[in-house]
This record gives structure tokens, sequence and C-alpha cells, in this order.
């Protein structure tokens, strides 16, 4: 059987690509070896006056209940949460915050701007047609916490926004109010018959909030 | 048969990693990859990004398409080796090619300065990510919510969990802390992750996930610690007004709802859950252990633990630093450029104290204090929890402390200098060439 002869060309380059697949083996390989079952721990630092502020035997509801049992930055109180709703964590945008049957969502919130700036804002959100300040006066009456706003309602392609994707098939039914430079948002989104199912729900929950004193 | 083939293997490996061609590799991914983390930290916030381009544990990145457009977040690119791992290798390359490898004589001089000050600059970034210690220390002028006085900063984003012995109702030294390292890649594995992303957890690839608990044993003190589950931004949630959606643990009607991270990454509270580990065999106490809340002004109270006779106090917080003196602020100074937010003017007054001494300082806006190997930078001012006056009553300092911190200034002037030197050596060259050797004539 006569002999292959290869070329120093190819044996170069048979050569380098097994030391490639060897590094991007090895490059792999390191990463993964992370989760020991079982770890030594030593370390120590020195008492500071922060260590002085002892609270001994604190049961888990003083651990993680804030003073009265919400975040101070938060004014607002639900009065009645409609069964179904399920409380979320409140953040900057919700402070209160729940959500309901598959794709639910109500938060209430302050916004800046003005009262036809937030209803437009809302609609833009489902590319509908902006209204003017004389077609926003003229949209349902509504009241929260003592002070007028109009209910908006919109319906289609929900876009929300701050990187999330579009949703089909969504509702928005909510009530802003302008107070004194603020604005009072409670917005309800979800698919197009969660929302119609739960609009009384949502006017109740809206009759019941009231300020924190 | 050609002078290559004839180098032994060392040399051919010398010769790659002190070559132009990596070199010019290294940097343009090293361009890329800064490009690549500029543009993602807008959606991930500048920790995690920072974290994932350039931490030492990141051997592979995979960049987010997010860059190249909005509807793109969540999607991957190809990907790059860890950025930190490249700047070692161009630190290795430009000592083996830059400095070894080139040829020496007064006329190389300044470049071998300038080459020098970059593996000095790189090396100084480095000795930072592995040694820099960086907290906050939040100061209140009235002494109302926040300190007045304070000998220890927080970190901004690690996190530790810490253990206190108490004796007759006050701490008894030292305290034994828990890095996040031995517990951060805890997270429970999120629902419908898609096959893509299980692979990289495979291979070490972004976060960790594991339902597995990991012990943690504490040789000095009576007891071990199991910890699972870690949530990177956690709320402790009551039974009573949300229930578990995930089967999250729940311990004393609490569960831990994760969140969405922070862009802000000091903003996060992480949470962890944590078992005691009794010498004896017993049972041990179960516990969640969640950071304190970043506008909250006092720590979460801890867990108390009985072991026998002794009692000892869990907590999970913001890693403490001790800083070695003790400062009071005395009083906190701001202005605003008008019609604005943007700060004109942070200032304050502190004391110092130690060894029964006090020295008066005064610290501002790019006017640190440098003492101990600790540097107090001015970051930022506040008003207390009352709120209602419009001068800063709360300041707080970043306090640094990293043996590297003057490295890359002076990594500069050593470049700066080698570069001048180069050039007027050319420049000399130049003109005692031209008149002591005439161009030849055509």
């Amino acid at each position: 059987m006569p002999l292959r002869v290869v070329g120093t060309a190819a044996i170069g380059g048979a050569m380098k690509i097994r030391a490639l697949t060897a590094c991007l083996g090895l490059a792999l390989l390191l990463p993964a070896c992370r989760k020991p079952a079982e770890v030594t721990v030593d370390e120590e630092r020195p008492l500071t006056m922060r260590d002085e502020q002892l609270k001994l035997d604190a049961t888990s509801n003083d651990r993680f209940q804030a003073p009265g049992g919400a975040t101070s930055s938060n004014p607002f109180l639900a009065g009645k949460v409609p069964e179904g709703w399920l409380e979320q964590p409140g953040n900057q945008f919700r402070l209160l915050n729940y959500r309901f049957g598959t794709s639910g969502e109500v938060a209430v919130g302050l916004a800046s701007g003005g009262l036809t700036d937030n209803v437009n804002r809302w609609l833009g959100q489902f590319d509908a047609d902006p209204l003017t300040d004389g077609q926003v006066v003229q949209l349902e009456k509504g009241t929260v916490v003592g002070i007028e706003g109009v209910w908006v309602a919109a319906q289609g392609d929900y876009m929300p926004g701050m990187g999330q994707s579009a949703r089909k098939g969504q509702a928005l039914y909510g009530l802003i109010a302008q107070d004194a430079g603020r604005v009072i948002t409670v917005k309800m989104t979800g698919s197009v018959e969660e929302v119609a199912a739960q609009k009384e729900a949502l006017k109740v929950f809206v009759a019941a909030l009231r300020r924190r004193e | 048969m050609n002078d290559s083939a004839r180098q032994s293997i060392p040399a051919r490996i010398f010769h790659v990693l002190s070559g132009f061609g990596l070199a010019t590799t290294l940097l343009v991914i090293l361009m890329v990859e800064t490009w690549l983390a500029t543009l993602e930290q807008v959606h991930f916030g500048l920790h995690a990004t920072l974290q994932k381009y350039f931490d030492i544990k990141e051997f592979i990145v995979i960049p987010d398409a997010g860059v190249f457009g909005e509807s793109l977040v969540g999607k991957k690119l190809l990907p790059l080796p860890g950025g930190y791992w490249v700047c070692a290798l161009l630190a290795l390359n430009l000592t083996l090619g830059g400095i070894i490898r080139m040829r020496k004589g007064w006329r190389t001089a300044g470049v071998l300065l300038a080459h020098f000050s970059i593996v000095f600059m790189i090396v100084a970034g480095g000795v930072a990510q592995l040694k820099e210690e960086r907290g906050v220390m939040m100061l209140s002028e009235d002494d109302k919510g926040l300190p007045k006085t304070a000998d220890y900063a927080n970190s901004f984003t690690e996190t530790t969990i810490e253990i206190t012995e108490v004796k007759d109702g006050k701490p008894v030294g030292p305290v034994h802390f828990v890095k996040d390292a031995n517990y951060s890649d805890l997270q429970f594995e999120p629902p419908n992750r898609s096959a893509f992303d299980r692979f990289l957890s495979s291979i070490g690839v972004g976060p960790g996930y594991s339902k597995d608990p990991r012990k943690i044993l504490l040789p000095k003190l009576p007891f071990d610690l199991e910890v699972q589950g870690f949530v990177p931004n956690a709320k402790a949630m009551s039974t009573s007004s949300m229930a578990p959606e995930r089967g999250e643990p729940v311990v004393d009607g609490w569960f831990l709802f994760s969140r969405e991270p922070n862009k802000e990454a000091e903003l996060d509270t992480p949470g962890v859950h944590a078992r005691i580990v009794p010498r004896d065999g017993g049972k041990g106490q179960v516990m969640l252990l969640v950071a304190t809340d970043p506008d909250a002004f006092a720590p979460r109270a801890p867990v108390t633990v009985k072991s026998g006779d002794r009692t000892f106090l869990i907590r999970l917080d913001k890693r403490v630093w001790p800083v070695p003196f003790k400062v009071t602020l005395v009083d906190a100074r701001s202005e605003y450029h008008p019609n604005t937010t943007r700060p004109k003017l942070f200032e304050s007054d502190i004391i110092r104290m130690q060894n029964g001494q006090e020295t008066k300082h005064f610290i501002e806006m790019n006017e640190p204090m440098r003492q101990g190997g600790l540097t107090f930078y001015q970051r930022t001012m506040m008003n207390g929890p009352a709120g209602a006056s419009k001068e800063a009553t709360i300041s707080g300092f970043e306090v640094v402390r990293n043996p590297s911190d003057k490295w890359p200034e002076w990594s500069i002037y050593v470049a700066g200098f080698g570069l001048c030197l180069h050039f007027i050596i050319k420049l000399v060259t130049f003109l005692t060439r031209s008149k002591s050797t005439p161009a030849p004539q055509p």
C-alpha cells in the first residue's frame, strides 16, 4: 500500500486546529468548575458602631414589616381589594400593585405632567389617536380620594415600553385625576375579556381608595 | 525545511504571545467589548454590565443583541472572551513583545517606557478589581435616623451574612462573615428558561442556578450554616397578602418574592434562604435573610439564634468595611445650579477622631480626604427623614481603599515622559542626520 504524502502546511494546519480546539475546550470547562457543595469560611472583622444597634429576639414580622404596615413613601391605602386580586410588591412607579387572572394588572401611581398628557400617554401605548383638552373633558367622569378625574379606555396591541415587547389583544381601563400639580393614576390592563370582567371591581376599588394619614 | 518549522514549541509560543498579531486582535476585542458594554449598560445597569464583561470570574461573555434595537433585548450575540482575561493577555503580550523582545538602546528608551507604563496601568486595573474596597458612609448632621458619627462604610453592592455573638446584651467581637461569592450562585432556576440559556449556565456563563443547598462550615462557631435559593433582588412578602407563585419556601408566614434587578444595582436587596446546622445533629433553625431596604435609615433587625447558653445574631446586609477612625459630620452644605437639580456645590465639615485626637477636615467635590490608606470622596447629599428643609442635612461619603489608587496617574506621567523622550530623540536624530549626511544627488 503506497504511503500517503502529506504536506508540512497540512500538518501545521491540523496542529493549529487541534491547539485551537484544546484551548476552546479548556475555556468552556474552566468556568463550569464552580459549585462546591461545602465551603469553609473563616473570615472576621472587628466590631464597629453599627454592631451596637442590637435588637434581640426579633420576629419575622418585626424584621420584614415596615413601620405602619407599608412603605412610608406610598401615600395611598387600599380600602377594599376585590376578590381574586393578588397583591404584588410595590415600587416607585406602582405604589399599589395587583395581579388578577392570567394577565391582568392594576397599578396605582403618581405621575407628572397634565391630565391630557397622561391620557394621551396611555392611548399612545395602544397606538390610539391622541385627544385634545376639549375631548378629554368629555370622557366619563370619576373620583379618586375626593379628586375628580376621567376614565380612559383603550383596546388593541399594548406597547408598555421600557424594554417590554408588545402584547396583542389587550385592553386598558383606568382613572386619571389631577391634584395640585401631581397626577393620580389607577390603571388596569390585561386581556380584553379579563379587563371587561373587572371594570366594576375596579370602580369599587377606586371608590374605596384613601390617602394615608 | 524553513526557520519557523525548526523553532521549538516554547519558541513558537513566545513568538505568538509577543506578536503584533495578538496585540492587534486583543485591542480590537477590547474595543468591541467596551462599545458593547457602553450600550448594554443602558438596559441592564452599569454594575451588572461591568460584572458581565470585565469580572475575573467571567471567561466568556455573551453580549446582548439589545444594543442594536429595543426589540432585540434578551437575544444573544456571538460569544467573546471575558474582558478581564483579554486585558491580562494584553499585559502579557506587551511585556513579552513590547519590553522583553524589543530592541534595547537609547533610541527605543522612550517607547520602552511608554510600553511599561501601559502594562503598569493594566496591572493597576487588575489589582483594583482584586483588592479594592469601596463603600459609602452616610452621616447626618442631627443624628436623626442616620448616625452623626461612624467608623464603618457599607459596600454598594456586595453583601455578607454576618454572625455576631451577644453577651449580656452587648456584641462580642469579632464579627464572623460569609461573602456573597459563597452563595450568590445558588439562585433557584426560574421557570421557562430556554435550552440555550440552560446550556450557558451548565458551562458557567451567566448567572448560576442550583436547587441544592451549600453547607458553609464555620470552624470558630458552634454551628454551621446551610444556604440556598439566593434572590438577587428580594422582597419579603407575607402569605396573608400574597401566595407564593413558584413554590418559594415559606418561613414564619413569609417568603422571598423575586423582583426584577434594578439598573442601579445598589438599590437591590438580595435575599437568601438559610438554616442553622447544629454540631450535635439537631434540626436547626430555618430563616429568611434579606438585606436592608436602601431607603431605610436603620438596618433590618437580625435573627436571634441560641446555641447552648450562647446567643448569636445573624443578618444579611451590605458588606461592612471598618474604618480605622471615627468620622463625625459637623456641617453639610449644598448648592444647585439655578432652576435645576444639578449640584453646583457639595461640601462637608467633619471631625476625624483617632487615638484620642480630633482633627477637622473639609471635604468637597473633587477634593477628597486621604487618610490611613483610605480616600473619602464627597459622593452625595440629601435631606433627612423630616425632609422639609431644602438645605442638605445628610452627607454621603464614598470610602475607597485601593492599593493601586495612584498607579494609573503615575503610569500616565511615565507614558507622557516616555513619548516625549521618544519624540525628542527622533527629532534630534533627524536634525543631526540632515546636517552630517546630506541627501544624495541625482
